[in-house]
């Protein structure tokens, strides 16, 4: 599948938000080796310097680490893809309040809903 | 790579030329099977269409040995292919280069059918004695063997027509260089050079008549002696010659200088 | 060393300037885009960088060289018609390329061919204009240069064949060369954008790294472009 970017912010930034989510997901798991920059520019079909940038922006936040010679892979620190994951959610859920605030519905309604209408799968029950 | 380019060059050219060269032999040794036959009116007419097509032939033959080199050098240097051309990695010298060999190799081949055409439909051994005597005659005329005349004559030739195809090209280079109107410009220039460089072909014959008597001879008596008829064949060449290495060396140094393409 | 160099170049037609006093480096390994409207000098300084036009005054540089033999080897050039041969097969244009190109694979341009289904002999001349277009992409994306010039790869085709054309391009160029695109339609190519330049009226206006550019203005190549230039 070829990801939709979004040409209002800077590409590489939604690169490191992509494969954030593919690492806190499990799509990636821990200790995985990623495939090469080249390969995931090119099934993310964008251009090799702007992976390369994102990569090295994921290395930064120590998410990946190089292996001098074998290529980049996942962090094995579970941890902190955790603190990632929860990091994430929160602001799933910041999101979720705000735009329930913009339509004038209650935090207690709001969580009220979740739990009627909102199912196992994440998938409305409505 | 000029081999190269050659090849390419030369390939193009001879496509429609090959099958001129072979429709004109093909013509010529029919017209030569039928005039052996018996002379019956029928016979005639066939013969008559059969030396007319040869003679047709023979015409497009040299036409599109110009025209083709011509083509070329426009459609390769100068329109959408040229966006090739002069992306390959080869200097424009050795582009420019490839197409003068292209233009006297076609021409020599050229040269070699329309001879062997016609030698095809008018020898037999009469003719053959009557040509021998001829030139038997002009070489002591000429003061020469009979195989050194015969080749006078046609390098004289062959350069005549190449310095027409190369005032061609450098026309081309010319009227190229210009923003508007290049085909015209293309077609005056080259026009331009070939008459006005054969008319001063003359002047410095003329000139070269104060240095050689035989020379001056001819300008001065309506009866050309058979001294200066030689002696103006030899400037012929010298001076065919010249023009074509200037020629060569201007489009040369004009093409080394960069082009505008399309 | 920058990979090419304009300084103070100029071209001039029958006294108009086409382009205006062009001062621009390309640097290795940076895909760029060369954006400009129609008519605004895009092609010609293409043109003059592959030694198809001679500049009215200034220079350009390759690798520190004139425009020549070597600039020709290492630079890829797509340009906006068709230059083939029409009377020859594809096959033939192949061995042609490989001829006189030492850096072109012959075995990569025919895979790709495969992939479109493209037949070998068929000739030129009897190939729609779209596909003669494919098949020049195929042709200057075979070969393992240090620049590819893409001159308006994406006018007018389909959305279809912009897919294509772009994924071709993305899969191909070679490690740690250079591309330069220049196109009008922006919104279509920004992503693969390392680099943008923007021409107007034969003058460089702006350029930037792409992603900086958008954080600036927090806006897409595409918006700032348009506001750039209003009509």
């Amino acid at each position: 599948m070829e990801p939709i970017f979004d040409n209002e912010r800077p590409i590489y930034i939604q690169l490191v938000e992509m494969i954030r989510i593919d690492i806190v997901s499990g799509k990636f798991e821990k200790g995985q080796r990623l495939p090469s920059v080249r390969e995931l520019a090119l099934t993310m079909k964008v251009n090799p310097n702007t992976m390369q940038k994102a990569l090295a922006e994921l290395e930064n936040e120590k998410l990946i680490y190089t292996e001098r010679t074998n290529g980049k892979y996942v962090t094995e620190d579970e941890a902190l893809i955790e603190k990632v994951k929860k990091e994430l959610a929160q602001e799933k859920v910041n999101q979720y309040l705000r735009s329930m605030k913009s339509i004038g519905i209650s935090y207690q309604t709001a969580v009220k809903y979740l739990q009627e209408l909102g199912g196992e799968d994440g998938i409305s029950k409505v | 790579m000029l081999r190269k380019l050659l090849k390419y060059d030369l390939k193009w050219c001879y496509k429609p030329l090959l099958v001129f060269y072979i429709l004109a032999i093909f013509f010529s040794i029919i017209t030569r099977i039928i005039e052996s036959f018996e002379q019956t009116l029928m016979v005639l007419i066939i013969d008559k269409i059969c030396s007319g097509i040869v003679i047709a032939m023979l015409i497009s033959i040299l036409i599109n040995c110009f025209m083709r080199v011509w083509v070329r050098v426009i459609r390769n240097i100068y329109k959408d292919e040229s966006y090739l051309t002069h992306t390959l990695p080869v200097s424009k010298n050795t582009i420019y280069l490839s197409k003068i060999l292209t233009a006297m190799i076609t021409l020599l081949t050229s040269f070699a059918v329309i001879i062997g055409c016609i030698a095809i439909v008018f020898l037999n051994e009469i003719s053959w004695d009557g040509l021998k005597q001829y030139l038997e005659q002009s070489a002591i005329f000429f003061n020469s063997s009979v195989f050194s005349l015969i080749l006078v004559l046609i390098i004289t030739v062959f350069f005549e027509f190449l310095f027409l195809i190369i005032s061609g090209i450098v026309g081309i280079i010319l009227g190229y260089r210009s923003n508007h109107l290049k085909t015209v410009k293309s077609i005056i220039s080259g026009f331009g050079i070939y008459m006005i460089l054969s008319t001063f072909s003359v002047a410095v014959l003329y000139l070269a008549g104060f240095l050689n008597p035989d020379i001056m001879d001819a300008f001065q008596n309506i009866e050309i002696s058979s001294n200066a008829m030689k002696s103006i064949m030899f400037a012929g060449i010298v001076v065919y010659a010249v023009y074509n290495v200037i020629l060569y060396w201007i489009g040369n140094h004009l093409l080394s200088k960069g082009v505008n393409v399309d | 060393m920058e990979l090419v160099k304009c300084n103070n170049l100029c071209k001039e037609f029958d006294q108009k300037q086409i382009l205006k006093n062009i001062n621009l480096s390309i640097s290795k390994g940076k895909i760029i885009g060369l954006l400009g409207k129609n008519g605004t000098g895009k092609t010609t300084l293409i043109k003059l960088i592959n030694d198809l036009l001679t500049p009215t005054s200034g220079e350009i540089l390759i690798n520190g060289e004139k425009p020549g033999i070597h600039s020709k080897q290492i630079i890829s050039y797509l340009p906006e018609r068709t230059y083939l041969d029409k009377d020859m097969k594809v096959s033939q244009v192949l061995r042609f390329f490989e001829e006189f190109y030492t850096n072109f694979r012959k075995e990569k341009a025919i895979k790709l061919l495969k992939d479109l289904d493209l037949k070998i002999d068929a000739k030129i001349n009897k190939m729609s204009k779209g596909m003669q277009e494919k098949l020049q992409l195929i042709l200057v994306m075979s070969r393992d240069a240090e620049l590819y010039i893409l001159d308006e790869p994406l006018g007018g085709v389909d959305p279809a064949t912009r897919d294509y054309i772009l994924d071709t391009i993305l899969s191909n160029f070679k490690e740690g060369a250079s591309v330069v695109i220049s196109t009008h339609l922006i919104s279509d190519i920004e992503r693969i954008l390392d680099e943008v330049i923007f021409i107007d009226q034969g003058e460089i206006v702006l350029t930037s790294p792409a992603d900086e550019l958008r954080q600036k203005e927090n806006a897409s190549i595409d918006e700032i472009f348009r506001r750039c230039f209003k009509c």
